[in-house]
């Protein structure tokens, strides 16, 4: 589903100076971004405004054509648990539950995306699992801190796609993770994505990922000027 | 509530179980404190309001019900006038009478204070017990020198049946010793729960004996045993008690009183001649008289008498002395608060601790109040476990404790175990555990809203 951005601006009333401006940004279903830039220039506020957590002062956020700037607290909480999978830098598992636990967590707010298996859950998490290559068997049942940290980005992966949301957000999810773990994970979460439909947006400051993506967009370009064709690598 | 919920409910549990299960302990203890308190407590009270459940009226001089009652079964303050054994005999005569048990007071032994009575006050006074035998050894008095003691007597001071004790006249610590007739213990009373168990108790018989030869607390003349055991023969050329009238009315009462010698249940108190009581137990045919008899007491035209329903005026007499308790109670209110602030500053920590926790689950779509609800539900857990531990801890120390109970506190109740009475306080301590769980909860939820989805490192 399509995300759509339009004339977004938000201030932090508390910290002073900081302000965040985008003019317009439009990502077709499907589509796979890559938004990059320096920490410090403004990433996790934008993020952090993509997935409702904050609100804007101005402008319309919109997923599959429902302004979410317009939603109230608990509505844009529900709407993020429904059509927002997120991912952390790190420790995005609970880690006293099972990795199963962790994974079936992504739908624990999210009655809809829960509605929309068509499949069992347990069925359902082990193709997860095993399309990014988690041995469902082995390490189904153990507690997520008893894994490394590739594998724990991976259960993560697992957890923000199951149920398969309109929107996944990463927030420099390889940072933590050396270089075969990091293509890795690249690798089997864009080939987990579903296709037609699903926007995957990745916040990093690490340019070498751009190759994986459709589009790459830099920080100070999404704040300066219109960005609508973007540029294709 | 669904299945993920439920196990992330249990798993944060699960996680914190050591911290947890020690918070949930303490509280399980602060409610078997208060159960166990509030159960000693009831059964104190009802041992108390029924230390002469026997008996349906207690008659004396004129006075106010508390303190006939405070002085015919505590033995505390000063009597009244004396009754007359006229006025006994006549009371025993009324057709819904059934007995009378005389009493007389005045002495004491050892700090202890000695009852004088009949051998019927262990029939029809004291509290049948529910198990076990009346008396912890030997038996009821039948000498005139003999006496039975109450089991703190007997416990303070080590007495067993064959021991020989010396009555003092008066009750403080000064009066001169009845020592020219020393008496036998007979008798040792299980624990009632009554006053009786700080009694010494003789019969009426022995009470003029041994005042025999006093007047005015002075003694002037000894006696000794052998004298006392014929009383009949020693009487005659006997000074009279201290309270008593003139010999010529003594003579008088004595011949009254022997044309009595058919009625049941008073001549033993006379028999030995004392002519006057501090007052009687009386007990009825059917109790639904009482109200009756109380009246026509109190209109006997010779003495000006009172009679008190005791079971009305020990109830105010609780009233007065039961502020220990609630002292007692009012503090074990005060430790299960204690705990339950404790479990407040735990929750505080381990929410501060969990603040990666709850940015995870609010980016998963939990909302502030979800969360909040998440803590709620522990504390309520955490309650429910406490509660249901703490009493299941209760009734468990209680029926451990239960032969113990029966000593401390008495025979009365037929079972020393809490009620649903006590186990009420459950139903303050769960509302009680959210209300302490809102303290975090609130603080999770600004936090949680402040902290978004991001926590900084």
């Amino acid at each position: 589903m399509t995300l759509q951005i339009d004339n977004l601006q938000f201030s932090y009333a508390s910290t002073g100076g900081f302000n965040l401006r985008v003019p317009s940004l439009t990502l077709e279903a499907g589509t796979t971004c890559l938004l990059l830039g320096p920490s410090g220039s403004g990433k996790s506020t934008f993020l952090s405004l993509l997935a409702g957590v904050l609100v804007a002062d101005h402008g319309r956020v919109a997923l599959a054509g429902q302004d979410m700037s317009q939603f109230s607290g608990a509505r844009m909480d529900r709407f993020r648990g429904t059509h927002i999978g997120f991912i952390y830098q790190t420790l995005n598992l609970i880690p006293w539950l099972s990795v199963r636990e962790n994974i079936a967590l992504g739908l624990a707010f999210a009655p809809q995306r829960r509605a929309r298996l068509k499949a069992s859950l347990g069925d359902i998490i082990s193709d997860f699992m095993t399309r990014l290559d988690l041995d469902a068997g082995a390490l189904g049942e153990q507690p997520a801190r008893l894994l490394s940290l590739g594998q724990q980005q991976r259960v993560a992966a697992a957890r923000a796609l199951v149920g398969a949301p309109d929107l996944v957000l990463a927030d420099e999810p390889s940072s933590a993770l050396d270089d075969a773990n990091t293509e890795k994970f690249f690798d089997l979460l864009i080939a987990g994505l579903d296709s037609q439909r699903q926007v995957l947006l990745v916040v990093s400051h690490d340019a070498r990922l751009a190759p994986r993506f459709d589009r790459v967009i830099k920080m100070e370009d999404l704040t300066k000027e219109p960005v609508t064709g973007g540029a294709r690598e | 509530m669904n299945a993920q919920i439920l196990t992330l409910l249990r798993g944060s549990l699960a996680n914190r179980a050591f911290s947890l299960g020690l918070i949930v302990v303490t509280l399980a203890c602060a409610v078997a404190l208060y159960v166990g308190v509030q159960n000693v407590q009831r059964l104190t009270r009802a041992s108390f309001e029924n230390s002469i459940s026997g008996v349906d009226l207690v008659v004396a001089a004129r006075g106010s019900d508390v303190q006939i009652l405070l002085n015919t079964v505590f033995g505390l303050g000063a009597s009244g006038n004396l009754v007359s054994d006229e006025t006994v005999a006549a009371v025993a005569g009324m057709p819904e009478v059934a007995w009378v048990v005389p009493l007389a007071l005045g002495d004491s032994h050892r700090g202890f204070r000695v009852l004088g009575t009949s051998p019927e006050f262990f029939e029809r006074v004291i509290p049948s017990p529910s198990s076990g035998a009346l008396f912890a050894a030997g038996g009821a008095f039948e000498q005139i020198l003999e006496a039975v003691v109450g089991a703190d007597v007997a416990e303070a001071l080590g007495y067993m049946p064959g021991d020989k004790i010396v009555l003092q006249h008066g009750l403080g610590d000064y009066g001169a010793a009845h020592d020219d007739l020393p008496f036998r213990v007979h008798g040792v009373l299980a624990r009632t729960g009554t006053p009786f168990d700080r009694t010494v108790l003789v019969s009426v018989e022995a009470i003029e004996a041994i005042h025999r030869g006093w007047r005015n607390g002075q003694q002037l003349m000894e006696l000794s045993p052998e004298q006392v055991e014929k009383p009949k023969e020693a009487h005659e050329d006997e000074h009279h008690h201290e309270d008593e009238h003139h010999e010529e009315e003594h003579h008088a009462e004595e011949h009254h009183e022997d044309e009595h010698h058919g009625e049941e249940h008073n001549d033993h108190a006379h028999a030995g001649g004392l002519d006057a009581l501090d007052g009687f137990f009386v007990g009825l045919t059917e109790r639904r008289n009482v109200v009756r008899v109380q009246r026509n007491i109190a209109d006997y035209e010779s003495e000006p008498l009172t009679a008190v329903i005791p079971g009305v005026t020990l109830a105010q007499i609780w009233q007065i002395i039961g502020v220990a308790d609630r002292g007692f109670r009012a503090v074990s209110l005060l430790v299960i608060a204690l705990v339950l602030l404790a479990m407040t500053a735990m929750t505080v920590l381990s929410t501060d601790s969990r603040r990666r926790e709850m940015a995870i689950l609010r980016a998963l779509g939990a909302s502030p109040s979800t969360l909040v609800g998440l803590i709620l539900a522990e504390a309520l857990f955490l309650a429910i476990c406490a509660s249901v531990m703490g009493l299941g801890l209760a009734v468990g120390v209680s029926a451990l404790a239960q032969q113990w109970l029966t000593q401390t506190i008495g025979l009365v109740a037929t079972t020393m175990l809490p009620g649903w009475q006590e186990m009420v306080i459950v139903a303050y301590i769960i509302p009680a555990a959210l209300v302490a769980g809102l303290v975090p909860a609130l603080r999770l939820y600004r936090r949680t809203v402040q902290d978004g989805i991001m926590v900084e490192r």
